[in-house]
């Protein structure tokens, strides 16, 4: 350790701190070695993590998932680019579809955000069962909604609050031609950013209240793909947020 | 009263309050954050892009007379609070929980706002 100038002022110890993990953010490798525990910017980039390590392993491994601040972990057995058993996931294996995978993987993942991956065992035992999923049919699985999703019923309780709405993915729209025009704009301006910023996902489900006018504010709900903008008296705010609230009890 | 303190005290203030954070939409930062020490960098830069999704989708849409804009962005998880003056790029964010009440929260957000404006 370099002791410290004595007529040199240093930043506050919390401002130092930061500014070291900053420093080593930047000096790590993309891909970070097992044992450290990784960042992810949503719960879907997380299970996509999680598909990528089978994407990573070609001989055979057994690679243990742990979730911060929590004690359980998945063990995935991985071969040949191959998920051939999970434990720690209540799954029926020999009938189980990559899409069923994806999804009790992202349920047992519980929306965390931040993961270890650490390997547990380099000879494993393999399953004598010759099911497994690969990780391109993973990903295909995470990347299509499910064919049998159901659209909540959010979507068509926004419309019937709403003075007007678009649905940006299939351009269906009622209402005034102002709160239309509006409703076009905000489309744009995200479709816009969106393309700009990688930080962002489409794919989180949200709800977002914009404030418009005293009278108004705009909706957008987002689920599953699907996009719906919305202009909503301002009465309609407390409703629309126990909608919500509902809607992901529910889910 | 420092930034960082005027951020301390609007976390405090608001029960469930994981993140209060200074930011400016142009530059894509957040400047100043209060958060326990498990928040990660990740997760500030997707708020910090989050607000800026939001502010640029309702410019030109909204009350041009109207001292603050906000956005409030509730996920399966949580609820995000992004405000800021009418026409500024600097914002305050909140992480809230998603039984927060934003009735109450977007009001101490615009308060510890203007102190900040105040006090630039």
């Amino acid at each position: 350790m370099i002791a410290p100038r004595k007529d040199n002022l240093t930043a506050p110890e919390a401002e130092v701190a930061d500014a070291r993990v900053a420093l080593q953010r930047l000096a790590a490798p993309e891909v970070q070695a097992y044992g450290a525990w990784r960042s992810f910017g949503s719960a879907v980039e997380a299970v996509r993590a999680v598909i990528g390590e089978v994407g990573e392993v070609v001989l055979a491994r057994t690679i243990a998932v742990s979730v911060r601040d929590r004690d359980a972990a998945l063990l995935l057995t991985i071969s040949n680019r191959h998920l051939v058993a999970l434990e720690g996931l209540s799954l029926d294996a020999n009938n189980a579809d990559a899409q069923d995978v994806v999804a009790t993987i992202a349920q047992a993942l519980d929306g965390a955000e931040s993961l270890r991956f650490d390997i547990v065992a380099r000879t494993p035992e393999m399953p004598s069962s010759a099911r497994s999923w690969s990780c391109q049919a993973l990903l295909e699985a995470l990347e299509a909604p499910r064919e049998n999703a159901v659209t909540p019923g959010i979507f068509a309780d926004v419309k019937a609050l709403s003075v007007a709405w678009l649905d940006v993915e299939t351009g269906a729209e009622a209402g005034a031609e102002a709160a239309l025009r509006a409703l076009h704009h905000m489309a744009k301006a995200r479709g816009v950013f969106v393309g700009q910023v990688d930080q962002f996902r489409q794919d989180r489900p949200h709800l977002a209240l914009f404030s418009m006018t005293e009278q108004n504010f705009a909706v957008e709900v987002s689920w599953q793909g699907t996009l719906l903008l919305a202009i909503c008296e301002a009465s309609k705010r407390e409703e629309l947020r126990a909608m919500w609230r509902g809607l992901v009890a529910e889910t | 009263m420092t930034v960082a303190d005027c951020l301390e005290a609007l976390r405090s203030d608001i029960p469930g309050c994981q993140v209060a954070a200074f930011g400016d939409v142009a530059a894509r930062l957040i400047l100043k954050a209060s958060h326990d020490a498990a928040m990660s960098r990740e997760k500030l830069d997707g708020l910090c892009a989050e607000a800026a999704r939001c502010f640029a989708m309702t410019v030109g849409t909204g009350d041009p007379k109207a001292a603050t804009q906000d956005s409030i962005v509730m996920t399966a998880q949580d609820m995000r609070v992004y405000m800021r003056a009418q026409g500024r790029a600097d914002f305050i964010c909140l992480l809230c929980t998603l039984d927060s009440n934003p009735e109450e929260v977007v009001p101490k957000g615009v308060a510890a706002l203007s102190q900040l404006a105040g006090d630039a």
